[in-house]
């Protein structure tokens, strides 16, 4: 009598276990088609945003804070002129900018203050209040490593969203309204 | 010629940005900024082998002018390949050899968050650099390596770590192999003894099972 015979089950090892390898490769390959490997969530959700003392765009000699933004939440698109996924962003920040009920402010991320103004001029302006970071030292407290990725800040400071990549009407509609919903006093 | 020259200017944006999509932008495959092609790719192109032994019969002056050019298009190879390893190395004024190894060490185990491939020491992006600068700054305040990551880490979470944290999330990872090769170890184990076992009639066993 052979082992084979003994245990009809014996047989179908290497197949389960075959189909089991398949299984995971499937799994690994659907996931990478669904998810992009850039995306990294940001340790900073729920906790202060850092300090900033940042130039305005309009008038370099003035300067924004923290502080300053402090009793109403913002939001901030980190942006710049040299981005291209920025330039596929703008529309939508456009047609956005008021349904928000918040304000939208720009950050101009390792940009020459001219080229910002210059295609803010060209592509229209959907900031409120644009503040300009040209050696991106802030922007690593940030956890910004790149643009456009925009970040909800509620009235105490305290980041409560990030998103990175372009801002899609797909995205605004699905995650971050209903985090501007969800802020106390948002809209008002 | 024209080939070798081509094969030694590739397009500057290199790996088939979109026109205006540097490095630093959320544009998948867009990393690398200038790459130029290393001088190990030179011999195949020209045929410079050829060329040196027709030299070598006398057949002419116009070979004499050929081979001077291909002489150019090696040291011109050359200049392009140093400046562009001197490009990648920025010029951190470093206290001692122990520090810059120090240096290399860690920024080796970082991931450069633009080209996620990368190493914050390898990177040519402009992420890497200016993190690379932070990071020697903060080894001559006299930070520790692990205050240095634990920094890093606040803002950019684990995932800038090559060297992944025992968490719940990665239990998986440090454990799954080790688990899979027991597993497999006992399968083969089993499968050992049962075939070493002084069967009830080992020629009727095929063995033909595994």
């Amino acid at each position: 009598m052979n082992e084979a015979a003994r245990k009809p089950f014996g047989r179908f090892v290497p197949l389960i276990v075959f189909a089991a390898l398949v299984a995971f490769f499937v799994v690994g390959l659907v996931w990478n088609q669904t998810h992009d490997a850039r995306f990294v969530p940001s340790p900073l959700i729920d906790k202060p945003a850092p300090t900033f003392r940042l130039p305005r765009l309009e008038q370099p000699t003035q300067f924004v804070t923290k502080a300053d933004l402090l009793g109403k939440p913002y939001l901030l698109n980190v942006f710049a002129s040299w981005c291209f996924a920025c330039g596929d962003e703008h529309p939508t920040l456009m047609a956005y900018r008021d349904k928000f009920g918040i304000p939208l402010i720009g950050y101009d991320y390792k940009d020459a203050p001219q080229d910002a103004r210059a295609w803010l001029q060209r592509h229209g302006d959907p900031y409120h209040e644009v503040i300009t970071d040209q050696s991106g030292d802030t922007a690593i407290n940030f956890g910004v490593y790149g643009a456009p990725e925009t970040y909800l800040i509620d009235a105490k400071g305290v980041i409560r969203y990030k998103h990175i990549g372009p801002l899609t009407p797909e995205v605004i509609a699905k995650d971050l309204e209903p985090k501007i919903r969800a802020l106390d006093g948002a809209g008002t | 010629m024209k080939r070798l020259l081509a094969m030694l200017c590739p397009s500057p944006l290199g790996r088939g940005c979109p026109e205006g999509a540097g490095e630093g932008t959320h544009v998948a495959g867009c990393c690398v900024d200038f790459v130029p092609s290393p001088p190990t790719a030179l011999p195949k192109g020209g045929g410079s082998k050829t060329e040196f032994s027709l030299v070598a019969t006398g057949e002419g002056k116009s070979r004499l002018r050929h081979i001077r050019h291909v002489i150019a298009v090696v040291a011109i190879a050359f200049a392009l390949a140093l400046s562009a390893s001197a490009f990648a190395i920025d010029p951190l004024p470093f206290r001692n050899n122990a520090q810059r190894d120090r240096f290399q060490h860690l920024t080796s185990e970082l991931r450069c968050m633009v080209c996620q491939d990368e190493s914050l020491l390898s990177s040519n992006a402009d992420f890497a650099k200016q993190l690379r600068r932070q990071i020697f700054d903060m080894m001559q305040q006299g930070k520790s390596d692990k205050e240095i990551k634990d920094w890093l880490v606040a803002r950019y979470s684990t995932f800038i770590l090559y060297d992944p944290p025992l968490a719940p999330s990665t239990i998986a990872l440090w454990f799954g192999t080790p688990v899979i090769l027991l597993a497999g170890g006992v399968v083969v184990v089993v499968l050992l003894r049962r075939r070493a076992r002084p069967a009830d009639s080992i020629a009727e066993d095929s063995g033909d099972d595994w």
